[in-house]
């Protein structure tokens, strides 16, 4: 064969492979595929023993893709200057330090660069058997071989890319659907234990982890609510953390006391639970099951998650009081019914005497107690009292009053015997702290005598009908203070017609107005002596509705009174 | 509607669940009380087949992964079959075949346990 003939040959075979070339690498193959095909045809066509591709990262820095016949590890290069063509690398100087130095140490002789409309997608490098130098009709195969190379790669990287983007689209659309399908389970989940079961599912599910923990804080403190931690984490030390304004990597955490602790104990994410710009809680986050790293989407997804989370649980946790207030307040309403019950519905009648008498509770139940008894239609008992404090504690001792009172008054003893078994019983059975002020007496509507004791309860006031006023200040100490040497002593007063008795408690008299001041019992005095000639009842209005002028709608203790006329 | 249900069948040991219908925040209690329950028992070799699956949320997902650890510990596992694409795009998209093994057919995942058992 001639020269020409075998030049032509040659042409012929190098198109052929740059056909067959194209056809394959324009399949549906993997970038890694064109790779390894592309350094494999190199290295039988022009005889390489070392070959390697280089292509460029997101960051624009070169790395090797593949390479043959060669060892040692790859790295990453930034290159200040790019090749546009065909180089022999003992010829660089200059400019890529590093990069040429790796290629002359691997013993790479040629580069040449895989563009593709004027983009550099990497670099082929490699060397010849026997240091083989190029000729131009080699030069000519390489350069349409990188130039087809780089058109398949950016076709494939295109297809990579958006199929990336895909998935990137799908795991954003399941997410927002996960968002939205808890948030309409929330809304409609009441109980803390399911809204917490809910939450922790969705994030085990979402993430694919395993381990996690729930703190949040409950009047000011942390607490665990759920943990899948292998250990516990001391909640207190969860304090430190309560800055964060979003969610972050443990390796990003400038802390590095809390960081290393962390990080022990397996947590690779951190994310605060924020409601009204306040750290409500914090979710810690082991690692994923699949040992990949949590992505800024995963981190945005779990803060999401992790509001909508505390929302529902701060409406469950309210809604829980406000229930729990309702079933106390319920429980109050029956309290006030048994109250009531106590004192007396009707009053006892008798046509020498006019009465009337109300007990005002400041809150839904009280600690006044009063009573008016007829004994035998001739004998009357009128009895009142006022427990320290107030509402439910007091109302509770009052109701022993009651009992006690009742209990004693039919075995007949004298009001001093009666009033001080009243006393060591109270003294026996409350806390020291309970004081009870009493004051009873019996009068007898024949002789109009009025025999009573009175136990440190405010003196009842006894308006003559000659405007005199008298005060019942006979008996002893209030009850429940000590039991030891009390003695009682018994008061005994003549009524006449025309009298008027009123017994009170300090809700009376210690009403106050806006500026603080109490009703007193000046004022109280005046207002007896200016209606006594009306009904008792009449009377008791008249009061009533000074007091509550007097201190608007803030009543602050029971109120309670007796209003007793002879005739 | 699209009901959730669940019923479980036993063959060789293995105790396959059928799920079906939609597996949400909702439905996704039920099937963790299915689960604790076959764990109570002991049961560690669970098949999922999941055929008859319209839909799967992370609530759904995340009962998997509340047991799967617990499972393994005892030797046993979660294996899954019957994957209707829509259903497979979830699990891939959350990285969970990298945990989980998943069968085209309920035979190969029998197959799975029996081989290591």
């Amino acid at each position: 064969m001639k020269r020409g003939d075998l030049t032509e040959e040659k042409t012929k075979i190098d198109v052929r492979s740059l056909f067959e070339f194209s056809k394959i690498v324009n399949q549906d193959v993997s970038i890694e595929f064109i790779i390894n095909f592309l350094i494999l045809t190199l290295m039988g066509k022009l005889v390489c023993t070392k070959a390697m591709v280089f292509l460029r990262n997101e960051n624009g820095e070169f790395y090797v893709k593949l390479s043959k016949g060669l060892q040692g590890k790859s790295k990453k290069f930034k290159l200040t200057k790019n090749y546009l063509k065909l180089v022999n690398t003992s010829k660089l100087k200059g400019q890529n330090g590093k990069f040429v130095r790796y290629l002359k140490n691997s013993g790479i002789k040629f580069l040449i660069p895989l563009i593709y409309r004027d983009k550099i997608l990497g670099y082929i490098g490699f060397s010849r058997f026997e240091d083989r130098k190029i000729n131009k009709e080699e030069a000519n195969y390489l350069n349409s071989i990188a130039n087809i190379a780089a058109s398949a790669l950016q076709q494939k990287l295109n297809r990579d890319e958006l199929v990336n983007l895909n998935r990137e689209l799908d795991k954003k659309i399941h997410q927002m659907n996960t968002l939205f399908d808890l948030s309409k389970e929330f809304a409609t989940v009441l109980n803390e234990e399911n809204l917490i079961k809910l939450f922790t599912l969705s994030l085990m599910g979402q993430i694919g982890i395993s381990q996690y923990g729930i703190f949040f804080k409950e009047k000011g403190i942390m607490k665990t609510v759920s943990s899948r931690l292998t250990e516990n984490v001391d909640c207190d030390f969860l304090e430190g953390i309560c800055n964060l304004k979003k969610p972050e990597l443990t390796t990003q955490l400038s802390n590095r006391l809390i960081r290393k602790k962390l990080e022990r104990i397996g947590i690779q994410a951190i994310v605060p639970m924020t409601l009204r710009d306040e750290v409500r809680g914090i979710l810690l986050l082991g690692e994923k099951m699949n040992k990949s790293a949590y992505s800024d989407s995963d981190l945005e997804f779990l803060y999401s998650l992790s509001n909508i989370a505390i929302i529902s649980l701060e409406n469950s946790r309210l809604l829980k009081e406000a229930i729990e207030k309702q079933k106390m307040e319920d429980d109050l309403l029956i309290a006030k019914e048994i109250q009531q019950g106590l004192i007396p519905k009707l009053l006892p009648q008798h046509k020498d005497l006019d009465l009337s008498a109300i007990n005002i509770s400041s809150k839904i139940v009280g600690g006044d107690y009063y009573d008016i008894i007829d004994l035998d239609k001739r004998k009357f008992v009128f009895a009142i009292a006022d427990v320290s404090g107030k509402g439910t504690a007091a109302s509770l001792l009052m109701a022993s009053i009651h009992a006690m009172f009742h209990t004693l008054l039919p075995l007949d003893m004298p009001p001093s015997e009666l009033v001080k078994r009243m006393n060591n019983l109270i003294f026996d059975n409350t806390s020291n702290d309970r004081f009870i002020t009493f004051f009873y007496g019996i009068l007898d509507v024949e002789t109009k005598l009025f025999t009573y004791v009175n136990a440190g309860h405010n003196l009842p006031i006894l308006l003559k009908n000659n405007d005199k006023i008298i005060r019942l200040d006979k008996g002893g100490v209030i009850l429940g203070v000590t039991k030891e040497f009390i003695t009682y002593e018994e008061g005994n007063i003549k009524l006449e017609c025309g009298d008027l008795l009123y017994f009170f408690t300090d809700g009376v008299t210690e009403a106050m107005n806006a500026e603080n001041v109490e009703f007193g019992e000046d004022r109280l005095i005046k207002i007896l002596r200016a209606s006594k000639n009306l009904s008792a009842k009449e009377i008791q209005n008249i009061i009533v509705d000074n007091l509550k002028n007097y201190c608007g709608e803030n009543q602050s203790d029971d109120i309670t009174m007796i209003v007793a006329k002879i005739l | 509607m699209n009901e959730f249900k669940i019923k479980i069948r036993e063959q060789s040991n293995v105790q396959i669940v059928d799920l079906k219908g939609y597996l949400d925040a909702h439905t996704a209690p039920e099937f963790e009380q299915t689960m604790q329950k076959l764990i109570n028992e002991k049961k560690y070799n669970i098949l999922v087949n999941c055929k008859n699956l319209s839909y799967i949320s992370s609530a759904g997902l995340g009962v998997f992964m509340a047991y799967i650890e617990e499972i393994r510990k005892y030797k046993g596992d979660i294996k899954l079959a019957n994957m209707p694409p829509k259903i497979y795009n979830v699990f891939d998209i959350l990285g969970f075949p990298l945990i989980y093994e998943i069968y085209n057919n309920e035979e190969e995942a029998l197959n799975k346990f029996l081989k290591k058992s």
